[in-house]
């Protein structure tokens, strides 16, 4: 078992370091939603850029009894990897309703603890249409002007206009504006309850310009296959949460009293 | 002074009655998920021991017909069969055993799975002559008009 350098309870949820997390200035959040797009781009940038897990996150009254092994290592279902500069959360589970909000919440106290200046959060955006789009758009929110900023330069990225999200990117948008945390948060066209690496690559074409890092999709094209195979299972259980909390609410236009 | 204790007496009154409220919420949330992931094991043993998977889809209602589309990463082409009656839609196909096994990190139960095997239940009748089957990538696109009532 990994040594534990510091750990602390933040909501209910235990962070526990056991690795070197250096001092990243980016938090990438890579959680199981609409095509499991944040999923797969996130395990992409970590397998890319050979980055390690450093700190596990868990709840005993949350979360299902789950031990991930990883070369014989009892992992935590939550963990975060790092490079020292940018850092990635990533899930074995989804997420269950009960849990988005608490666990959004201390997903931004603890950035906020450990120094994170910008939160990006990758996720699908349920285009039913996606069949017949020859490539995904990709479209942006951001918490501040600081956020929006590392979008200058970058074309093709579309500020996204009015509309409901659902799931523990809505809580962390939230938290992070009413906190003053930079967050940008990043949606790919995608199918709904398919994965879609071909999303994932074009959000992983842009976090590598705004992240100034050299990650290729190559791989992750030609692995496609693969990558919805491995995948294939954590799609069905997330699309059961994500019916269960609302995610419906997503299909139709919010009421504007303008 | 009695006034206030009864004020005090009653805020904790509502308390505790909030309390029980939020703990019966909890308790009904916790039964529900439960029974969902007991329906998750039984689902995923059963289809485990003889050897299947489900594939993924999603319907989408294009007015006078529906498209269906069903995810079969790994499946060998020539395998494939569909079977599309006026509700339901089934499908079979065989598993690349290599890239299964690569998938899942060579795991040992995962390479029992040999098959692809499902019936969708379609949310409306539809008319199966009309159906046409295109493969693009992993995806198999069925459309299908809906059937017409008599």
């Amino acid at each position: 078992m990994l040594n534990t350098y510091y750990e602390e309870e933040i909501y209910g949820f235990l962070y526990r370091e056991y690795g070197d997390l250096g001092e990243p200035s980016t938090l990438l959040v890579s959680l199981p939603d609409v095509g499991l797009v944040g999923s797969i781009a996130g395990a992409h940038i970590v397998r890319e850029l050979g980055m390690k897990d450093v700190v596990g996150i868990d709840s005993y009254s949350a979360f299902p009894p789950v031990a991930v092994i990883q070369g014989g290592e009892p992992k935590h279902p939550l963990r975060i990897y790092s490079d020292g500069r940018i850092s990635v959360l990533l899930t074995d589970i989804p997420i269950p309703p009960p849990v988005v909000i608490p666990l959004a919440r201390s997903i931004v106290e603890w950035s906020m603890r450990r120094g994170i200046r910008t939160i990006i959060g990758v996720t699908g955006l349920g285009n039913p249409a996606r069949l017949e789009l020859e490539k995904p758009s990709i479209y942006y929110l951001a918490t501040s002007k600081r956020a929006e900023e590392q979008l200058t330069g970058i074309d093709g990225i579309k500020k996204m206009g009015d509309g409901i999200l659902v799931g523990p990117m809505a809580i962390i948008l939230k938290e992070s504006a009413r906190l003053r945390l930079n967050m940008l948060m990043l949606m790919a066209d995608s199918y709904i309850d398919i994965p879609d690496p071909e999303a994932a690559a074009r959000i992983v074409e842009a976090l590598s310009k705004i992240l100034d890092i050299r990650v290729g999709v190559e791989k992750l094209m030609k692995e496609a296959e693969l990558i919805k195979l491995r995948y294939k299972e954590l799609m069905k259980e997330t699309r059961n949460m994500m019916a269960k909390m609302g995610k419906g609410y997503e299909y139709r236009a919010p009421l504007l009293y303008t | 002074m009695s006034v206030d204790r009864d004020k005090f007496e009653s805020l904790i009154r509502r308390t505790l009655d909030r309390l029980s409220e939020l703990e019966r919420l909890m308790w009904e949330e916790i039964i529900d998920t439960m029974g969902e992931v007991e329906e998750l094991f039984n689902d995923r043993y059963t289809r485990l021991s003889q050897g299947v998977t489900e594939p993924l889809y999603t319907i989408i209602d294009k007015g006078d017909h529906i498209m269906v589309v069903i995810d079969v990463p790994g499946s060998i082409e020539n395998t494939i069969q569909v079977d599309i009656t006026e509700e339901t839609i089934g499908i079979r196909a065989k598993l690349s055993e290599d890239l299964m096994r690569r998938a899942m990190h060579g795991i040992e139960w995962a390479s029992r799975i040999r098959m692809y095997s499902g019936v969708i239940r379609l949310p409306m009748r539809v008319d199966p002559s009309t159906a046409t089957i295109e493969r693009r990538g992993t995806t198999l696109i069925i459309r299908v008009k809906k059937a017409t009532e008599s």
